[in-house]
């Protein structure tokens, strides 16, 4: 028998803005525990919030044993390894601080927008997993997310964009460079050049993209045969340059997942070619896969494969290289999208940018994009930049052949 | 209880809730768990700004009070404050759970009947992976506050969801059915609604076809039609977008015409379902808010913030997801009214369109989007086959103008799972549904 114990603990300090005012401060810490006990290939599991409460936590997982959860996989033993990432978060009065300062700036700047916010942060989230086994994981994470929300005062939208950054590091100027260039593009209307096919960048992050791949590239579905990619592991499917691999850093989150398994890096499609999906110990035991490191759990449940971590590889050129000289379009906010069952792609973009020369020079009037996978990731595939969208940032332009059409 | 300082408006609510969680993935047992906790959200409000707290060390709820009120600015005039006078001051009696206790019921019995759906899933072929789950929460609230209020309430909900993956010569298609309701009696019928949705997913996954982008007469079915009012409209309703926005307040004002005469769109937080909030989470008690009557805006959803700003009731919509956060101006139970004709007249009047069933999400700003599973042409009046379809959209500032038809009955449904996110907030649950709806010139990719 294995015992385990899972801990997390979650500082935060939030500042509100609404109506371009500060409206609130908001401290959080919130303390989560959970309990496995590992036995003849089976799983039970307990857990509490707050500080106390282990051994009855304890006795209740050892009981959860009777429901009979199988746990085919081994749970991860003997490696020890502490991780720190990131300094010191603000303190609540120097968050406020930044807020304000911040705040007025681009009011003095842009004083033709509204502004609002529930995304100025600053936090560490501590994570650790131990067994008597001889695993001895922890992470410490502390983050800096910086989001406005802005709106034309004469607009009649809740919102017409935003900008955000988070990282483990801070520059106001470099913050209030990108967060200007978007606004002062916004006030300037620009025609879309023309109908049809375009270049189009998104932030690499943006997870409406990736939609197709959580859904079909998970373990199960892939394993069960009923993945619109079942039976193509080995097959080259998209573009050479196209590679999609697993990076919980770049998400700030620990370098081990709920099992334990560290997957920095894994591969689920690499050069165009699928490799494997994502996977737990479970799904990989049942398939014959390799445990991707991305199982998350609730902290009193079992552990289960998920895809949150996915990110798309860079290339060597630049954004600007990338564009070649030729105009294209940056969507800021495309909300609401989807693919089809067989893999055709369309989504609205609320907010859309001209680019020249990697400037943003105008806003576009709202557009609907289409595509589908196979093409997106395929032939019309334009890669991954090797520079950030903002100094600071891990995030990257990522650009599609699309057919694009006025709203 | 607690001891409140002097110059400051203060409230502190305390939630524990019970939670049970069982889950199969393709039979197997996954999950099965019940779990307990307890957490306080604390508010500081000097008559400037707000200062919050979350916690789950319940011992600490002074300290945190204290802390907060440190960093406030005390104020004389607190009580005379507008939104401090919106607050409540009375202690009703307590508000208790209607139907059967599920604390009450073994988890063993839980099991029993979500397990009791798997025959006709096992016996499908074309089910190449599925899974299940049963959720319950039952949650149990106190809010007290420096005006002397004190409000309980204990609420529950239950629900289960089967996930479906369907497969077949090298198609595939995912659906899920799903049900959510106050007790276990509630979730009645659950079987005849799974079996329907088999039935209907192996259609279209074997006969639908890829539509052809362009401007559509779209028929929502009542899921449809209550995200549809969710995403579109309901949103706008929510009066903190509007706090301090000239603009909106002259573009949302009251009586606006909106669309036709037919048109009448209420919430509710009284309405048993996902929505039901007999008390919102800073007390104010559940009202049915008539938003747009005959095609104009009749009302708007408020805290005690908004409507102290505007001049207005309070509504009993500031709600938070949970003890981790404040708050917010959000949604009940948000639906259309019955309209101007029955659901086959309704179909009747579309030539060439589309009828969307079921959807996957919803999202609504400037433009509202849903993002349909089960869709369907419809010819001459008659649905004539499934369509695949990504996305349909449209403006939320001319869409509802575009309703030309609003069928006579309306179905409330709660689902387990997911729900509305707004801001750092997700998943709060909502009910949602309404009649079928007919919308003119929708965009369709």
């Amino acid at each position: 028998m294995i015992n385990e114990t899972i801990s997390s603990v979650e500082d935060e300090v939030s500042i509100k803005l609404s109506a371009s005012a500060l409206e609130s401060l908001r401290a959080k810490s919130i303390s989560r525990t959970g309990v496995r006990v590992y036995r003849d290939g089976c799983i039970g599991v307990s857990g509490y919030m707050g500080t106390e409460g282990e051994a009855a936590a304890r006795e209740r997982a050892a009981a959860a044993l009777g429901y009979k959860i199988p746990y085919p996989g081994r749970p991860s033993t003997g490696s020890r390894r502490a991780e720190t990432v990131g300094g010191r978060p603000f303190t609540p009065q120097a968050l406020d601080a930044e807020a304000a300062a911040l705040l007025a700036a681009f009011r003095k700047d842009f004083p033709q927008f509204v502004y609002s916010s529930s995304g100025i942060k600053t936090g560490t989230s501590r994570r650790s997993m131990r067994n008597d086994a001889g695993l001895d994981y922890a992470s410490s994470i502390t983050t800096h997310e910086f989001t406005f929300f802005y709106k034309l005062a004469s607009s009649s939208s809740i919102l017409d964009g935003w900008f955000s950054y988070t990282g483990t590091g801070y520059d106001r100027a470099a913050f209030q460079a990108y967060g200007s260039e978007m606004l002062a593009a916004h006030l300037r209307e620009v025609p879309l050049p023309a109908e049809g096919r375009l270049s189009v960048f998104f932030e690499e992050n943006d997870s409406q993209l990736r939609n197709i791949f959580f859904r079909e590239l998970s373990g199960m579905t892939l394993g069960s045969g009923s993945s619109l990619f079942s039976g193509k592991l080995g097959q080259r499917l998209f573009n050479e340059g196209f590679t999609l691999y697993n990076s919980p850093g770049q998400a700030f989150r620990p370098f081990f997942d709920a099992e334990g398994v560290c997957g920095e890096g894994f591969k689920y499609i690499e050069n165009g070619v699928l490799r494997a999906p994502y996977a737990d110990k479970k799904t990989a035991a049942k398939f014959g896969y390799e445990p991707s490191g991305s199982a998350t759990a609730a902290y009193d449940g079992t552990p289960d494969a998920n895809p949150g971590n996915m990110r798309i590889q860079s290339q060597a050129r630049t954004f600007r290289e990338m564009l070649g000289g030729r105009p294209a379009i940056f969507v800021s906010m495309a909300m609401g999208g989807d693919y089809t069952s067989q893999g055709g792609f369309g989504t609205p973009a609320q907010v859309a940018f001209l680019v020249e020369d990697g400037r943003l020079v105008g806003r576009l009037p709202e557009l609907q994009l289409s595509s589908g996978v196979y093409e997106m990731f395929g032939k019309d595939f334009l890669g991954v930049s090797s520079d950030p969208v903002m100094p600071l940032s891990g995030n990257r332009w990522l650009g599609f052949m699309m057919d694009v059409r006025k709203n | 209880m607690f001891k409140f300082p002097a110059g400051l408006y203060c409230d502190v609510r305390v939630e524990r809730n019970r939670e049970t969680m069982i889950s199969y993935l393709k039979g197997e047992i996954r999950e099965m768990r019940e779990r307990d906790t307890a957490g306080a959200f604390i508010r500081v409000f000097d008559g400037g700004r707000w200062y919050f707290s979350s916690i789950t060390a319940l011992d600490r709820v002074q300290g945190e009070i204290d802390r907060l009120a440190a960093l406030a600015a005390p104020n004389k005039d607190i009580a005379a404050d507008k939104m401090v006078l919106a607050l409540p001051d009375r202690s009703p009696a307590p508000v208790t759970l209607r139907g059967e206790d599920l604390k009450a019921v073994p988890l063993a019995a839980k099991n029993a009947l979500l397990a009791s759906f798997f025959p006709p899933v096992t016996a499908e072929p074309a089910i190449a992976m599925w899974s299940c789950f049963y959720k319950d929460t039952c949650t149990h609230k106190e809010l007290y506050n420096s005006k002397g209020a004190a409000i309980v309430s204990d609420q529950q909900t239950c629900g289960m969801r089967y996930n479906l993956s369907f497969s077949e010569n090298g198609r595939t298609f995912a659906e899920s059915a799903n049900l959510a309701a106050g007790d276990l009696a509630g979730l009645n019928g659950f079987g005849e609604a799974l079996e329907g949705r088999i039935a209907k997913s192996l259609e279209f996954l074997r006969d639908s076809t890829p539509v052809k982008p362009g401007k559509y007469t779209v028929v929502l079915s009542p899921a449809a039609a209550g995200v549809f009012a969710h995403e579109s409209f309901g949103h706008k309703s929510e009066a903190d977008f509007m706090l301090g926005d000239e603009t909106m307040m002259k573009e949302w004002h009251i009586g606006r015409q909106l669309g036709p005469d037919f048109l009448h769109i209420t919430d509710s937080g009284s309405l048993p379902g996902n929505g039901y909030t007999p008390y919102d989470d800073e007390g104010s008690p559940a009202r049915r808010t008539t938003l747009i009557k005959n095609g104009r805006l009749a009302g708007r959803l408020h805290s005690a913030r908004t409507a102290a700003a505007m001049g207005e009731q309070t509504t009993g919509n500031a709600r938070a997801v949970n003890f981790e956060y404040e708050p917010i101006v959000r949604m009940t139970t948000t639906h259309f009214e019955p309209g101007n004709m029955t659901k086959e007249e309704l179909f009747a009047g579309v030539e060439d369109g589309l009828y969307v069933e079921t959807i996957k999400h919803g999202s609504g700003l400037s433009t509202f989007t849903i993002a349909p599973s089960l869709a369907y042409y419809i010819k001459n009046g008659e649905i004539s086959g499934p369509a695949q379809i990504s996305v349909i959209s449209g403006s939320v500032f001319d869409t509802f103008g575009k309703i030309d038809a609003i069928s006579d009955k309306v179905e409330l449904l709660s689902f387990v799972g997911g729900g509305c996110g707004k801001m750092e907030q997700y998943p709060l649950p909502v009910g949602f549904g309404g009649p079928y709806v007919r919308v003119r010139e929708l965009t369709v990719l």
